[in-house]
């Protein structure tokens, strides 16, 4: 398969996605009645929360793949998918500071299940590019790797469903029994939840085509003499 | 700009709501950057290549040929890209391997 086909497209719905979803978010979606237009940052924050989340996942399952067929190309997804993650899981943090702050009067509530549990989450990602990169054989790197990716992925799903299970309530519950969203509210947040996954999506694929272009002119330059 | 900013409900968070979007923008504009920058350089190093493979290949000087000699010519090993010259001390005074391609692995 070319490197980067169908980027143009991925990326026009991208900004298309981005663009409807933010007319939603401030013309569309109500203002709701206790948080007030401070509650639109829930539109940003919870789905960039529920993408990084499930980037780890996948990260998880294609280093399963890699593992099963000894494909690099699955490693190198696993990598991408788990560095995008790692990003947006950054933004997720700091949208989530500045919530708290407006919401709660804090810029991080220690007694909040859902808060420390993703940056136990955020911070046991952190370590994977140190481990990474600390390997110096290329087989030994993926295959160590692949490992830590499917580990540290099946405790995702693990953690969260130990925040769900948890007594406190402060941090709202979206997803749910308990979520009672208007349908405006769903249709915006739903429609941020696909602009965030394609958005994801998207800088998922710049990253592997950047990453498979320069491993192609190493292999070219290579081919030619100049090692 | 003011006119904007007086379309906003006041006294309900629009500063932290500001602040949150602009923190999300600016850190995908920054990875957008960073983007760039590096397919700058990868732009850089394919028109080096192309460079170099629109010249002759550089062969170190061959002994004059004797009347009946049959063999292989020896590959020159060339420098990579951006690489210094290797010394002769440094191969240890033997002669380099000449380089088979073969396909790169997917590495990061």
């Amino acid at each position: 398969m070319p490197i980067g086909r169908g980027l143009r497209t991925l990326s026009i719905s991208t900004v298309a996605a981005m663009g409807v979803a933010l007319g939603l978010v401030f013309f569309y979606a109500p203002i709701e009645a206790e948080e007030g237009f401070l509650q639109k940052i829930f539109y940003l924050h919870v789905p960039l929360a529920i993408v990084s989340l499930c980037g780890f996942v996948l990260g998880g399952l294609m280093a399963i793949a890699h593992l099963r067929t000894r494909d690099q190309r699955w490693d190198l997804r696993s990598y991408v998918t788990i560095h995008m993650s790692l990003i947006l899981g950054v933004v997720v943090l700091l949208t989530g500071a500045i919530w708290a702050r407006g919401s709660w009067g804090h810029w991080w509530v220690w007694s909040e299940p859902t808060l420390v549990s993703f940056l136990i989450v955020m911070l046991l990602y952190a370590t994977y590019q140190p481990l990474r990169f600390a390997i110096e054989d290329p087989e030994r790197q993926a295959r160590y790797a692949s490992v830590f990716a499917i580990t540290a992925g099946a405790f995702v799903p693990m953690n969260f469903l130990a925040v769900r299970l948890s007594s406190s309530y402060l941090h709202p519950r979206v997803l749910g029994s308990s979520s009672n969203l208007p349908p405006p509210m769903a249709l915006t947040f739903g429609v941020s939840l696909g602009a965030m996954a394609l958005l994801f999506a998207t800088l998922c694929s710049y990253e592997l085509a950047a990453k498979r272009t320069r491993i192609l002119l190493k292999s070219s330059s290579r081919i030619l003499g100049y090692r | 700009m003011n006119s904007l900013a007086a379309t906003l409900p006041q006294g309900t968070g629009s500063g932290y709501v500001a602040a949150a979007y602009i923190v999300f923008f600016a850190i995908v504009l920054i990875y957008v950057a960073i983007m760039a920058i590096r397919l700058s350089r990868v732009e850089r190093d394919v028109r080096e290549l192309h460079a170099r493979a629109g010249q002759p290949p550089q062969q170190p000087p061959q002994p004059a040929a004797r009347p009946g000699d049959v063999g292989e010519p020896q590959l020159a090993e060339q420098p990579q890209l951006g690489a210094r010259p290797r010394r002769q001390d440094e191969t240890h005074g033997q002669t380099p391997e000449p380089h088979t391609p073969v396909r790169e692995r997917e590495t990061v």
